[in-house]
């Protein structure tokens, strides 16, 4: 699932030829990631008897789903040369009105949250072209920001969805087959994700902004537009994943999505997409996220005790980074 | 700061500083309240972490009710998360001269140096739940005796198990001290009895959702469970879902602390949580004690209360399932203690 190939063409000659470069290095590392889920994969199988289970595997999948989409979104922002600390406030954002408004069917328990997340999602995207503020510090504030939106609303307390739709139950708890419903939410996100970034003039723009904002102005992209763009669609996919927890746990807490951030971010970075800006892709997210995801089952099922099981979380998350640099010095 | 724009200026210069004093908190209340025992006009301060949990919130709702009802006035703030705001809160409160302040707080040692400053400025300060750090001077401290309680879970959970099963234990934050009693005392108890086997341990952070994800980890992980003790009651629910969910609830029996949200009180109703060792968040009692001081009775330092467990047994005691709303616990300070 390695795309974004060509993006960078647009982007001018010259340009190219270190994109080209870029890309490869981006197919060594998600190529290294593959092997090392696997690698993961079966060092589970062989700790546990109870790891390579149908039920373990999609209980994972599922746990893992609401961050795994909030890291498709910023996927597409940390392409672009951007960052978004905003997300996990989004989430809580989303989280507490699907609970607050549960009783106005979907347009209030699904829609409105949604469309109000990527209405924050558009403030960070104007902060930024606007007003020239850093991504870092537009998106700090509107953490900050909509955690109190979350607060405000919901005066600090969970908000229990009594009488939940049978709609929401299902969305939360129930399978489709033997998969569960968030989980499919997410394939479905990760996939269009991918699509759209690989097979559409507008992905391909956000992978030409990130290399080189420059010379993709210089090529004719109306690049605030595109930066708007991918703050909006990180704002839509922190609302789905609110509304998404909310459905699990049919509670709308004001808590919810704290510090999912830092895990999109992370999952983004082992996914092999850089800082630097238009190196990387969706699909290498979604083994990031897999990779932590399983890390942390393996250590519940083996009892290793949840304090080394932070310890050794950091460890692999800068492990994963430095070995993706040492692949893009030797290619 | 709750100033009327349209009081003009020149009045306000006249109102002079002592009314502005005034202004700056409701002062409506201590007027139109019944003033109960030469209370009126007295203001009080009450200072939080963060108001963010059930339990943090019940503790809020107690002082303010009960101010109401001695004709209090109060001032309340929250220092959201940070120990830097919370020392500010505490300063203001000084400055504006109320006649006690009542503090709550998860930095006792980050805001040592504004409790000093409220020393100095003599005014009486009464402590909710988690204690001070040495050093520093209160009038009243109110508190549970969270050791002796986990170890009470402990006894529970030998004589429950019949000195016999598989537990997986589930945690809140590390660094909190409450967390860390929940778990000393308890351990202190079980860990006498050999055959009483932690086999699981999560790290939840007081969140339910965490909880959750864990505890579907460990029903993988375990064949047979028979408990699972959980440091607060969000968690004792994220891990009900699970179980629930993998339709193993006859084989385990669920405990939890707190019993603040009627949620978990419904719960324990329906016999799907064992039950819940009562953890009061003393506002009530908080507001009592500083009555008191204002009236210049005779109070003690330090105030231990026991936590009771609520169980099916005596849930109505805590929750009215008609309302679907937690009962307002009756007061348990008594100056004489």
């Amino acid at each position: 699932m390695a795309d974004g190939s060509s993006g960078e063409m647009i982007a001018g000659g010259s340009a190219w030829l270190t994109s080209s470069r870029r890309m490869l290095v981006h197919y060594a590392v998600t190529g290294s990631n593959i092997l090392a889920l696997a690698i993961l994969l079966a060092v589970g199988a062989s700790l546990s008897p109870y790891f390579l289970d149908v039920t373990n595997i999609f209980n994972v999948m599922r746990g893992t789903s609401m961050v795994g989409i909030v890291a498709i979104g910023m996927t597409y922002v940390i392409l672009n040369r951007g960052i978004d600390l905003s997300v996990g406030s989004i989430v809580g954002v989303a989280a507490i009105l699907s609970a607050g408004l549960a009783e106005y069917g979907v347009l209030g328990w699904v829609i409105a949250p949604v469309l109000f997340a990527g209405l924050l999602g558009l403030g960070n995207g104007l902060l930024i072209t606007q007003l020239k503020l850093q991504p870092f510090i537009a998106t700090l504030g509107m953490m900050i920001f909509a955690r109190g939106l979350v607060y405000v609303y919901s005066d600090g307390s969970p908000i229990v969805v009594s009488d939940a739709p049978s709609a929401m139950r299902f969305l939360g708890s129930g399978y489709l087959g033997p998969v569960p419903m968030p989980v499919i939410v997410f394939a479905l996100v990760a996939l269009i994700g991918a699509v759209v970034l690989k097979s559409t003039i507008f992905g391909r723009e956000v992978y030409a902004v990130g290399a080189n904002e420059e010379a993709a102005r210089l090529s004719g992209i109306h690049v605030q537009r595109n930066q708007i763009s991918v703050y909006v669609i990180s704002g839509l996919c922190a609302g789905l994943a609110g509304i998404l927890l909310t459905a699990r746990l049919t509670v709308g807490d004001p808590n919810a999505g704290t510090l999912f951030e830092l895990d999109a971010i992370a999952a983004t970075l082992i996914g092999g997409t850089t800082f630097d800006g238009g190196v990387g892709s969706v699909g290498g997210t979604v083994i990031g996220i897999m990779i932590l995801a399983f890390l942390a089952n393996i250590l519940n099922l083996v009892g290793v005790s949840p304090y080394m099981q932070m310890l050794l979380k950091g460890v692999i998350i800068v492990l994963a980074v430095v070995v993706s640099e040492l692949r893009k010095r030797r290619v | 700061m709750p100033i009327n724009s349209h009081v003009d200026r020149r009045k306000l210069l006249k109102l002079g500083a002592a009314a502005a004093g005034g202004v700056l908190a409701t002062p409506f209340i201590s007027k139109f309240a019944s003033a109960q025992g030469g209370l009126a006009g007295k203001t009080i301060g009450f200072s939080q972490s963060y108001v963010t949990t059930n339990w943090i919130k019940a503790q809020r709702e107690g002082v303010i009710q009960t101010a109401k009802k001695y004709g209090l006035e109060t001032i309340v703030t929250d220092a959201n998360h940070q120990p830097t705001k919370q020392i500010t809160d505490l300063e203001d409160l000084v400055t504006r001269r109320v006649d006690a302040i009542i503090l709550s707080t998860y930095y006792s040692e980050a805001i040592s140096p504004a409790v000093r400053h409220v020393n100095e400025a003599g005014i009486p300060l009464i402590v909710l739940s988690s204690a001070l750090q040495p050093g520093v001077d209160y009038t009243v401290h109110l508190g549970t005796d969270t050791l002796a309680t986990a170890k009470d879970a402990g006894d529970y959970y030998v004589k429950k198990l019949n000195g016999k099963g598989k537990v997986i234990q589930i945690l809140g934050s590390p660094g909190s001290t409450v967390n860390q009693h929940r778990g000393e005392g308890w351990h202190s108890v079980i860990d006498k009895v050999p055959e009483i086997e932690v086999i699981g341990q999560v790290q939840a952070d007081y969140d339910r959702a965490k909880a959750l994800r864990g505890m579907e980890d460990m029903l993988q992980a375990h064949g047979h469970i028979d408990a699972v003790y959980t440091h607060s009651e969000d968690m004792a629910m994220g891990a009900l879902q699970a179980v629930k969910e993998a339709g193993r609830l006859d084989e385990m029996f669920i405990t939890g602390y707190d019993g603040v949200s009627p949620e978990i009180l419904q719960d324990i109703m329906e016999g799907e949580i064992e039950g819940v060792w009562y953890y009061a968040p003393f506002g009530t009692e908080g507001v009592d004690a500083a009555a008191a001081v204002l009236r210049g009775e005779a109070v003690k330092k330090d105030y231990k209360f026991p936590s009771p467990f609520i169980s099916k047994a005596n849930v109505l005691d805590y929750y009215d399932p008609d309302t679907g709303k937690a009962k307002v616990a009756s007061s348990r300070f008594q100056p004489g203690g």
